[in-house]
């Protein structure tokens, strides 16, 4: 079972731009570098994320990305949702014709309860709680950081 | 995200061969009858669940497969893990910091990490002797001659 490279690059970068967006917006070519990730792949990305609502683009000579909203309200739950697909860790065969017994059972015993308690956690996360552990760990203001 | 159908379908084969009766071997025939998957799948599973020591197949007229330790000592987490390779969603997790150069001071690392705890906790506290028995008090509530 793995992430794809989508989501895991696109919630670094997203905790980056929560970090460094305080005092306005961020260029990507800034996280791409701090990151160390592609422009070319936070381009894709990011305009995944805006389409989903999760970022704004400011244009101009100056111009970047910003939250589109508090990042105590961006939850991490709807950052994969948005770059994943979904957040469900199996594909659930629903056709009934696929349907044994056993299958119906470890369903309902494991799959589905196991990918609802992801789900929880991921929801209960925000931006803001990863951008303030980040914080906690280098013990350091961000701007001193760069 | 996600378990691959061969995570899946090791569970479902485990779970298969325990319902048929652990005293007895039982052929790949018998579990695909259970299952609906294919010969030819089942034994690439049954590949890597022997490799993990959770299968024991004995060959001739009489052979085929059994639990390769007693059902309460092995986890749906021992299985799924066999099958998968790992449960942990990305290499950090459960690899050493080697595996990354920015391992120390990755932003997105503590959300993986807890992914990985929340998987593995509760696929390691469930057993295949315990997944049995559910199945078999489902199947006797489900079944209405029990009943009568």
């Amino acid at each position: 079972m793995k992430l794809s490279t989508k989501s895991r690059y696109g919630l670094r970068a997203l905790i980056d731009l929560a970090i460094f967006s305080q005092n306005g917006q961020v260029a990507l070519h800034q996280i791409a570098q701090r990151q160390n990730l592609s422009i070319k792949y936070l381009e894709q990305d990011f305009a995944t994320l805006r389409k989903a609502g999760l970022v704004r683009s400011i244009k101009g000579a100056q111009g970047g990305y910003v939250l589109s909203r508090p990042a105590d309200q961006i939850r991490v739950g709807d950052i994969i949702r948005v770059l994943e697909g979904d957040l469900s860790l199996v594909d659930l065969d629903d056709n009934p014709e696929h349907q044994t017994e056993i299958r119906r059972f470890l369903n309902a015993k494991i799959w589905l309860p196991l990918s609802q308690r992801i789900e929880e956690k991921m929801n209960a996360l925000t931006l803001a709680d990863l951008a303030a552990h980040h914080q906690n760990e280098i013990g350091q203001d961000p701007m001193y950081y760069i | 995200m996600r378990i691959s159908t061969r995570g899946v379908y090791a569970l479902e084969a485990m779970l298969a061969l325990g319902s048929l009766g652990t005293d007895e071997r039982v052929s790949i025939r018998q579990i695909s009858e259970q299952t609906g998957l294919s010969d030819s799948y089942l034994e690439q599973i049954f590949a890597l669940l022997k490799k993990a020591g959770l299968l024991t197949s004995t060959r001739g007229n009489r052979g085929g497969y059994f639990l390769g330790r007693p059902p309460a000592q092995i986890t749906v987490g021992d299985i799924v893990r066999a099958a998968e390779g790992s449960l942990s969603p990305v290499a950090c997790t459960n690899d050493d910091a080697l595996s990354c150069e920015r391992y120390n001071n990755c932003l997105s690392r503590p959300v993986w990490s807890v992914m990985e705890k929340e998987i593995s906790g509760f696929v390691d506290q469930i057993n295949l002797a315990d997944l049995n028995a559910d199945f078999k008090a489902e199947g006797k509530d489900n079944n209405p001659e029990f009943f009568i």
